[in-house]
């Protein structure tokens, strides 16, 4: 009986998290158009979130463009098909490569950030400070914070995926080194990737995946106990739960995208 | 001046970003095709294309002279009929043949241009004559193992191996090409042209 209890109780509990953080996502929607009142507040975030995780997006970047294409020639070599080693990079890249992994390291990178800032903001009293000379946090800081992930995550996005298929990444790889021919490795990107589907795709699982590392990062860090033990917890949960999430998320927008082929 | 500098970062990221967008649109994705507009449309009708895409391109002696912009199917003829759009700077006589050729074995399929005689040159809205379809590997090997079966039969049991049921070597034959075009994920022209089987 008392076990049926527990999971009564954890599940009432998941459900409840739930139900709190979409609660938290509607209020900071409702503040997102204010904002535009206010760009300086989304300027400085796009800075800490977007402009200091530049340098790992992009090393990131030409590291998994590298690596594809010298395994994909590997591959691709034993059926005399080198010619098409440019496709099968841009399009592993652009379609899946490209979103998630930029999310899962926006995630390590900013989304931890994010959350042990706001956690440590709490723990030290300043959110409870502003409501005490009534300025909404929500407003004043969540919101902006919000905004910055969801405009960071496709810029970082298609750098990542420039810096993988394009000169110093898989390009790099596959033509200077391995010696595929160069036009041959363009052209066969350029006819296999579409506009309106591939490219779009980006945009779409980038926004997504920004706006769900953002809203677990904020949430976690605003109802973080406030304690050092708490701040911690609350920087992993971030970590563990938006890495999951994207990875649950982007198999179900490629389901949804890519149903028709 | 600390915040006039973040401003600063902020603005080359953006452009950076924005930068990328612009190289996936214009030269990473089929947009990039699309750019040369200039020059003459001509028409060709095939029995059978193929793998061909629109966006393939069209050479003449291995230049690359146009591009192809469309693909239709004829309702009268049931002949797929594909628009050509070559370059100004080239002519080409009258009476020149297109066929739907393969770059290597498993690459995609473009369209080759021979030249012909004629001393009048081809222009806008005019029809290549004479086309060659696109070589399909099934019907090949179809074609193939018919004449083989045919010959093994005359020839009584000279062949040990080929000798067998002739259904049961057919399908293993069918089921070796397939499984070429399924290891070819790329190019879509291998995938295509046994949907259209």
């Amino acid at each position: 009986m008392s076990r049926v209890l527990r999971i009564f109780n954890i599940s009432t509990g998941w459900l409840g998290e739930l139900g709190r953080s979409t609660l938290f996502l509607l209020r900071i929607l409702a503040n997102l158009p204010r904002l535009f009142l206010k760009p300086r507040l989304v300027v400085e975030q796009i800075y800490s979130v977007g402009v200091l995780s530049l340098l790992i997006v992009v090393v990131a970047g030409l590291f998994v463009g590298m690596v594809l294409a010298l395994s994909g020639y590997r591959a691709l070599a034993d059926f005399g098909a080198e010619n098409a080693l440019g496709t099968s990079v841009a399009l592993v890249v652009v379609r899946e490569l490209g979103p998630v992994i930029t999310g899962l390291l926006f995630a390590g990178r900013a989304g931890s950030a994010l959350a042990a800032e706001i956690g440590l903001m709490k723990a030290t009293d300043q959110l409870a400070g502003m409501e005490m000379m009534a300025v909404d946090p929500i407003k004043r800081i969540i919101a902006p914070r919000f905004l910055a992930g969801l405009i960071a995550m496709p810029l970082l996005t298609s750098i990542f995926c420039v810096m993988a298929i394009g000169a110093g990444g898989g390009y790099f790889i596959g033509v200077d080194v391995l010696g595929v021919d160069a036009a041959a490795y363009w052209n066969g990107i350029q006819s296999n990737i579409e506009f309106s589907r591939d490219i779009l795709n980006i945009f779409l699982k980038s926004g997504v995946f920004g706006a769900i590392i953002t809203w677990v990062a904020v949430y976690q860090g605003y109802h973080a106990p406030p304690t050092s033990e708490g701040v911690s917890r609350a920087t992993t949960n971030t970590v563990v739960i938006a890495s999951l999430a994207i990875l649950g998320a982007n198999l179900m927008l490629t389901a949804v995208l890519f149903s028709g082929h | 001046m600390q915040s006039r500098a973040v401003e600063l970062l902020v603005g080359l990221f953006v452009c950076l970003g924005i930068a990328a967008i612009f190289i996936l649109t214009m030269r990473v994705s089929d947009l990039a095709n699309t750019s040369d507009v200039q020059g003459y449309t001509v028409t060709a009708a095939f029995n059978d294309i193929g793998g061909l895409k629109v966006g393939a391109p069209v050479d003449l002696a291995g230049v690359r002279i146009g591009r192809v912009t469309d693909i239709k199917l004829d309702q009268q003829t049931y002949q797929a009929v594909a628009s050509i759009r070559i370059s100004d700077q080239y002519k080409i006589p009258k009476d020149s043949d297109a066929s739907i050729l393969t770059s290597g074995l498993l690459g995609d399929q473009y369209v080759g241009i021979g030249p012909g005689g004629s001393l009048k040159n081809m222009k806008n809205g005019d029809k290549f004559v004479i086309t060659q379809s696109a070589v399909v590997l099934e019907n090949l090997i179809g074609q193939f193992m018919t004449s083989m079966n045919s010959g093994s039969s005359d020839s009584g049991s000279s062949g040990g191996g080929g000798g067998g049921s002739s259904s049961g070597s057919n399908d293993l034959f069918g089921h070796s090409g397939d499984s070429h075009s399924n290891g070819n994920q790329s190019p879509a022209g291998a995938a295509t042209s046994s949907n259209a089987q």
